[in-house]
Parts: C-alpha cells; sequence; structure tokens
C-alpha cells in the first residue's frame, strides 16, 4: 500500500515509518502537520493516510485535515490516531465519512500483524473503532428501564463487541471461531432483541446502528 | 462528609453545598500540565511500543518476542494510566469538543448517568474551561453507577447546581457555585 503520515512527534513519526516499511507498505510522505499531508494528498495517489488526531493546525488539526482529505480524494482510505479513545473524537471521525476509515490508539497498533489488520480492512472500505471503545461502550450500565442489552446472552454481546469495532461478518466469524451463518443468526437476534432499525445487510449503517443505540442509552442532556 | 452527620440540624443536611472553581491560573497550569504529558511520557511510551514491535518482527527466539509481548502489555497500561491523570488534569475534550461533549466523555468513562442542563449561548475559553474543571472535579468525586444532574446559568455570574444520587446514599447530595466571570 501507499501510505502518508503526519504526526507531530519525531519520535513516534520515525517509529511508525519503519513499522509500515517492514510491513511491505511504501511511505510516500511523512511530515510532522496536516496542512502538508493534504499537499501531499494533492499530488500523490495514496490508498490510506494515517493522521494523528492532535496536531496543528491545533487543536485537532488530524480531523480537521481528514476532511479535507476525504472531500480531495474520496477513495483514500483514514487512519486517525490518538492518545485518548473517546466517543467524542469516533463520532467527528464517523462524521467525516463511515467507510474506509479507522481511529485507534496509538500504542494500540504498535505491531506489525495489528497494524496490517488495521490498514486492510480500511482499504477494504471497513470501518475500524478501537476495540478499548466499542468494550466500553457494550459495558457500560446503561439507563433506567434499559435491560435490552443485558437480555442479551454471552455470545451475543460478543458479537455486539465486534460490530461496535467495525468488524465485518468474516472478520467477526473468525474471530469467535463461529461459521458466518452462525454470526448472521446472532447479528439478527441482537437487532430484535435491541429493536434496532436499518438494513443489517449493508455494513457501515449497521456499525453506525449499533454504536448510536450504544451512546444513546447512556446520556442525557 | 455526606451531609448526614449526628446533631447537624435538618435544614443544614437540605442545604446545598458550595464547591469552588479553579483560579484562571490552576487552569492553565493544569491545561499546560496535560500537554506536557500528552506530547512528552505520552509520546515517549507510544514511541517505545512501536520500537518493541520493531524488535519483536527480528526476534528468531519466541521465548524473546513472549518477553517483548508482556513488555508491550506493560506498557500500554501505563499509557492507561497516564491517560488516567491526563483526563484527571483536564479532560482531553474540553479543549476541542467544549463543555457538554467533555463531561459528557468523562461520565462516560467513570460509568456515571449525567444529566446535563447548559445555556444555548456559548462560553469563552477560559469560562468553559473553570466550569469545566468545577463539574469534572466534582465527577471525580462519585462512584460507578451514580446518577449526576448538572445545572448551569448566566452569563457574567455563572451558577453552576449540581445533584447527585449515589447507590447506597439515602437522599440526593445537591452542590452550587458561582463563579464571576469577564
Amino acid at each position: 500500500m501507499r501510505v502518508a503520515i503526519a504526526e507531530d512527534g519525531a519520535l513516534f513519526r520515525e517509529g511508525l515509518v519503519l513499522l509500515l516499511e517492514a510491513a511491505g507498505h511504501e511511505v510516500v510522505g511523512c511530515v510532522a502537520d496536516g496542512d502538508a499531508l493534504l499537499a501531499i494528498a494533492a499530488t500523490e495517489a495514496l490508498d490510506v493516510a494515517v493522521l494523528d488526531i492532535r496536531m496543528p493546525p491545533e487543536p485537532d488539526g488530524g480531523l480537521v485535515t481528514a476532511e479535507r482529505i476525504r472531500a480531495l480524494s474520496p477513495d483514500t482510505g483514514l487512519l486517525l490516531l490518538s492518545h485518548y479513545a473517546e466517543t467524542h473524537y469516533l463520532m467527528r471521525v464517523l462524521e467525516i465519512g463511515a467507510e474506509r476509515i479507522g481511529y485507534r490508539l496509538k500504542e494500540q497498533i504498535a505491531g506489525v500483524q495489528v497494524l496490517a489488520d488495521t490498514l486492510n480492512r480500511i482499504a477494504a472500505g471497513e470501518i475500524v473503532i478501537e476495540p478499548v471503545l466499542a468494550k466500553r461502550l457494550v459495558q457500560a450500565p446503561g439507563g433506567d428501564g434499559d435491560n435490552l442489552v443485558s437480555s442479551l446472552t454471552e455470545r451475543e454481546l460478543d458479537v455486539l463487541r465486534l460490530m461496535a469495532e467495525g468488524r465485518a461478518n468474516n472478520g467477526i466469524a473468525r474471530e469467535l471461531f463461529l461459521s458466518t451463518k452462525a454470526v448472521e443468526k446472532h447479528i439478527a437476534a441482537i437487532f430484535g432483541k435491541l429493536d434496532l432499525p436499518g438494513n443489517q445487510t449493508l455494513h457501515h449503517r449497521r456499525v453506525l446502528a449499533v454504536l448510536a443505540y450504544l451512546r444513546a442509552r447512556r446520556v442525557d442532556g | 462528609m455526606d451531609g448526614g452527620g449526628r446533631g447537624m440540624p435538618r435544614h443544614a443536611i437540605l442545604l446545598p453545598r458550595r464547591l469552588r472553581a479553579p483560579g484562571r491560573d490552576a487552569v492553565r497550569l493544569r491545561h499546560d500540565l496535560e500537554k506536557d504529558l500528552h506530547d512528552g511520557a505520552a509520546a515517549g511510551m507510544s514511541a517505545l511500543a512501536l520500537e518493541l514491535g520493531l524488535i519483536s518482527m527480528e526476534a528468531a527466539d519466541p521465548g524473546i518476542g513472549e518477553r517483548i509481548d508482556a513488555a508491550q502489555g506493560i506498557l500500554r497500561r501505563v499509557l492507561d494510566d497516564l491517560r488516567g491523570i491526563g483526563t484527571a488534569l483536564y479532560p482531553p475534550v474540553l479543549v476541542s469538543g467544549g463543555l457538554g461533549p467533555a463531561l459528557c466523555a468523562l461520565a462516560e468513562n467513570r460509568n456515571l448517568r449525567l444529566r446535563l442542563d447548559l445555556p444555548r449561548h456559548e462560553f469563552d475559553t477560559e469560562t468553559r474551561s473553570r466550569i469545566g474543571l468545577l463539574v469534572a472535579d466534582h465527577l471525580y468525586t462519585l462512584g460507578a453507577g451514580s446518577s449526576v444532574r448538572v445545572r448551569v446559568r448566566g452569563r457574567r455570574f455563572v451558577r453552576v447546581h449540581i445533584s447527585d444520587d449515589q447507590p447506597g446514599r439515602i437522599r440526593p447530595r445537591r452542590h452550587r457555585a458561582v463563579l464571576r466571570c469577564g
């Protein structure tokens, strides 16, 4: 893959270049701010742009730049990295796009396999959501009268968590050592129990429906 | 102190407690400390995690690979601790997202049920920070599963009302603060 990076921390930036190259990717650009990355995206064909959320232009230059790159080159995948896993950032990431996009914690992509998996899923059109955040959303207690999530079986909770990570059916099947048919059955049961609307067959709509549900049951105001 | 002490007159129990908002200097200091933590220790640890990932690729001995994985696990836990400290110093969403998103994020992280009632108008950055840190500091005193209501009103004199209902307590507690702004 042809990848470009924008990250204002020199040590992390250099380490990421080495890891990407070791994984067999071509790093066509490596800069310290969003505007410089945008200039690269305007002239180079990129498979994925990797951006630190908190970099110049301050305060969240990564999000602003990702939005501009998506407008300039909709086929370029976007991977946003952060020190913090916050649903506020996740929602802003999903406003930029619900396909070919990811949000991960920096230290969680510090291995060739996990980095390759993240980039491959983004290039394949998926949404990739930090598992720590997906787990927190699923495990969080709901509000008054919210017994719907607690009505799910343990296996259905696993499937719900992986859906909240943005995993497609075959990815969920691989993670849980299930057949895709079994995954489909669990998903249908989850949608039924949670009374979720929408077409389950459209991957990104399904992820958005799950995330919207998990957020809405928690905080009022 | 929970306001339910013996010998205390009943009206004292029902009166809201006063909270004090951090001053300008404290806000600036906390903001700078969080930034230093983010750009210094946390950034260095994340870079170290990448370096370990690279070394792991070159390690032919499975035993070495396992030790590197264990070291990465320790690093992730340290980074989690740093995230917790950074968020307590100055919630990261407060700068970019504003008061509502920052308090919702904090409630989510601490498993609290939050009901927010904020004015429609925007506050300037400094006022937003002072209100945000005042409420955030209070949210840190509450146990998981607590319900909390926050109401903010006013412009020059901002009034903050907080009531919280913690599991195991008989009655909700009320708190208030007034900030002079501008």
